[in-house]
């Protein structure tokens, strides 16, 4: 997931959850639940394992039915396509991506590939080329709709046709904070968060609790997204313990690949060390995002290089 | 501590003897029958002769604080009161401790509710304030004050409205505010002149020449955006009080709907008179920091209305943890995201010009928010904030705008921080300041109906 298509979870999640007025939340009544995200589903398509893994799965017992949703900044494969149409609700059920009351003989299941507008085209052509019909959803000019195919649910169906109409300024962004492939400058406002909170309440921050109150879904996520997780909070906390916030921070010993850093010093809080500490920790997200938007800027040869 | 007489005055006819002199002393008190007998010994103040033309205070009014203690790493009884008070003695009852501050002065914890808890004293409200405040001040275990936002206060209906106290003070930065003054035109907020800020109602009425006890004083307030980080202790508040039995209710009536005070009609305390038909009676003065202080003649209706006090804070507030706090739950073979956010709304009345100089002054890791935050991915008419709440160490995150602010909750974190959030934002933003569920249902507003 890119930061586009985080964006893109957060908006669909926020269909669901009542918000007043600020985001529409049309489907608020139907009971549904975020299972999964970027959880893999296991499925066999011709004889062959995969894995296709939706930014999101969500189910409702209620009315019996299954969303998975693919968010799209690129393009999209075959060989996913299809494995996509193998998924049943069975499968969530059986790999405990359900809710309890989902029937799966009867709860209907729809996966839905959402982008921007202006990607559209180019989605369309590519599951095109797989003879496979999915629903997508595009957003543009702040109105979400259904731009091809069929959801099986006729109130979804109905809602997505007519098209549910947007504030930018209301985005929600707090439902799913972070992705496996979260930039530091994603990352860092909620990292740093929890990593002052353990600073204050035990002069101490642990990558393991770090991690698993800073990533959703920490608990059910694979060894290797967990590994990757890991990686880059860490580089987050060594960078930040070597620039804006060198004063507060560093690796326990010292060591270079210690998985614990301590307070420097010992000096009693007040508010306005805290204030200061507010300032630095700001400075350095606002630094971090800077630096993801050049990135964006960058011709995608240069992204990569930089990015490795 | 010596110990003292032990005599009992039992509590006759009811609770009400309110012109006994009861000699009971706070080491007596075993249960909860004797800390009513001994808290009524104070409904009405006692004085004694000093010298032949002096009188001293023996004892004031019983005052009692709404306390929360985040449960989490929460010993019980003695053990932990003894961090916070240097004698902390049990009694009969496990659920009622008895401790002496270091000047000798006796305080009563109930902890019936271990999460809400009441404190008592009948010492000097100097005394017992600064008492309470240290335990939030120099605690990392999760201590906080029951924070009562406007409407909680006026639900309370304790009996008839005896009087009232709206204080204004605004620390909330980055705001452009309408009202009296926003017609004048500032440049330069430093200079105003004093002028400025003449009260626009006649001067008040002295209390001993009138029945109405009516205070204002205006601070530099409407519409004059204040510099960045201006220590609390250098903004001035503002406030308007009533104190007559006989025309507080009709006053609140008027103020209500008239131009008075607009926007900065936040209670900082409100009065209810209460009576039976046997004539045991009580006055309560409630507060918004969670301070309920009695005078009269019944200690039984002081005890019941504390009691609907601390049970509608406490059905709120879990209210507001159980069903608006927001993250992953367990369910059985799996996790979901359950939860809906919060809105706190802002009046029309005022217009933020400067979001993130607002964000800055709420979360400025000081009192009375006692929030660490920062703000991120700013944009034109929005950005973010992440924040830690200083009394427990629990994080939350604000998505806010010039006309909102969107709150998440995570699942299993204190609720008392979003009531901390909006009484003071009431105080020191805009009293019109309300809270909402994501359904719609407005939060903390009290009522008295039980859990």
């Amino acid at each position: 997931m890119s930061s586009e298509e985080l964006k893109f979870v957060n908006a669909f999640v926020g269909f669901f959850i009542p918000s007043l007025e600020l985001w529409p939340a049309p489907f608020q009544n139907d009971d549904f639940s975020v299972n999964g995200i970027e959880y893999p589903i296991f499925v066999t398509v011709g004889g062959k394992a995969h894995r296709p893994t939706p930014e999101l799965i969500m189910t409702s017992g209620s009315v019996q039915h299954c969303i998975l949703l693919e968010a799209k900044s690129g393009s999209a494969s075959t060989t996913q396509a299809r494995s996509y149409a193998a998924v049943t609700p069975s499968e969530l059920v059986g790999q405990g991506l359900a809710d309890a009351d989902v029937d799966e003989a009867n709860a209907k299941l729809d996966v839905i590939y959402i982008c921007n507008f202006k990607n559209y085209t180019h989605l369309s052509a590519d599951l095109g080329r797989s003879n496979l019909e999915f629903p997508i959803v595009t957003y543009g000019e702040s109105i979400f709709q259904l731009a091809e195919g069929t959801l099986s649910s006729e109130k979804l169906h109905e809602v997505f046709v007519m098209g549910i109409d947007t504030n930018g300024q209301s985005w929600p962004s707090h439902y799913v904070q972070c992705h496996s492939k979260s930039d530091p400058g994603d990352l860092a406002a909620t990292v740093m968060k929890h990593a002052v909170a353990q600073l204050l309440a035990e002069d101490l921050i642990d990558i393991e609790n770090l991690c698993a109150v800073s990533v959703d879904f920490w608990l059910k996520r694979g060894s290797d997204n967990k590994k990757v997780f890991r990686e880059r909070i860490s580089e987050i906390l060594t960078e930040a313990s070597l620039t804006e916030l060198q004063e507060y921070f560093m690796r326990q010993n010292g060591k270079k690949g210690a998985r614990v850093w301590v307070r420097r010093g010992n000096k009693k809080w007040s508010s306005a060390s805290l204030d200061k500490l507010s300032d630095s920790v700001e400075n350095f997200i606002q630094r971090l995002q800077d630096e993801r938007e050049f990135r964006k800027d960058q011709p995608p040869l240069l992204r990569y290089v930089d990015q490795a | 501590m010596s110990p003292l007489s032990e005599t009992r005055s039992e509590v006759q006819d009811g609770d009400r003897n309110p012109s006994r002199r009861s000699e009971m002393e706070p080491n007596s008190v075993q249960d909860r029958h004797d800390l009513m007998t001994f808290l009524s010994q104070s409904l009405i103040s006692e004085y004694h002769v000093v010298h032949d033309d002096q009188v001293k205070q023996t004892s004031t009014f019983p005052k009692a604080y709404i306390v929360e203690v985040e449960e989490k790493s929460r010993s019980s009884g003695v053990p932990f009161w003894s961090k916070y008070f240097p004698v902390v003695e049990p009694t009969k009852d496990e659920t009622l401790i008895r401790a002496y501050d270091s000047k000798g002065s006796a305080f009563f914890i109930d902890e019936r509710d271990r999460r809400f808890c009441l404190i008592h004293s009948i010492a000097k409200t100097d005394s017992t304030d600064r008492v309470v405040r240290s335990l939030f001040d120099n605690s990392t275990d999760g201590f906080d004050r029951a924070w009562l936002p406007t409407q909680f206060l006026l639900n309370t209906h304790l009996g008839y409205l005896r009087g009232f106290k709206f204080a204004h003070q605004p620390l909330a930065q980055g705001i452009l505010r309408s009202g009296s003054l926003q017609d004048v035109q500032i440049e330069t907020p430093q200079v105003i002149p004093d002028e400025y800020f003449k009260p626009e109602l006649e001067p008040m009425l002295d209390e001993e020449d009138s029945p109405i006890d009516l205070q204002l004083k205006l601070g530099p307030d409407s519409g004059i955006p204040v510099n960045d980080r201006i220590p609390v202790s250098k903004v001035r508040r503002s406030s308007l009080s009533v104190r007559d039995s006989a025309t507080a209710a009709p006053d609140f009536a008027a103020i209500l709907k008239e131009d008075v005070f607009e926007s900065r009609r936040s209670l900082d305390w409100i009065q209810y008179r209460a009576f039976t038909d046997r004539s045991d009676e009580i006055l309560h003065s409630v507060y918004a920091n969670g301070k309920v202080t009695a005078s009269g003649t019944s200690i039984g209706l002081h005890m019941h209305g504390l009691d609907q006090i601390r049970r509608s804070y406490s059905k709120d507030i879990r209210t507001i943890e159980r069903d608006y706090s927001i993250g992953w739950v367990s369910t059985g073979s799996g996790s979901s995201l359950k939860g809906t956010p919060m809105i706190i709304r802002f009046s029309d009345a005022l217009r933020i010009n400067d979001l993130r100089l607002f964000a800055r002054s709420i979360f400025r890791a000081a009192r009375p928010f006692r929030l660490f935050g920062y703000p991120h991915s700013i944009s034109d008419g929005r950005l973010d904030v992440e924040a830690v709440d200083l009394h427990t160490g629990d994080t939350f995150s604000v998505e806010l705008t010039p006309e909102w602010m969107r709150i998440f909750l995570p699942i299993g974190s204190c609720g008392n921080v979003i009531a901390r959030l909006l009484t003071n934002l009431q105080h020191a933003m805009n009293s019109e300041t309300s809270l909402l569920g994501g359904d719609a249902t407005v939060l903390l507003i009290g009522g008295i109906g039980g859990e």
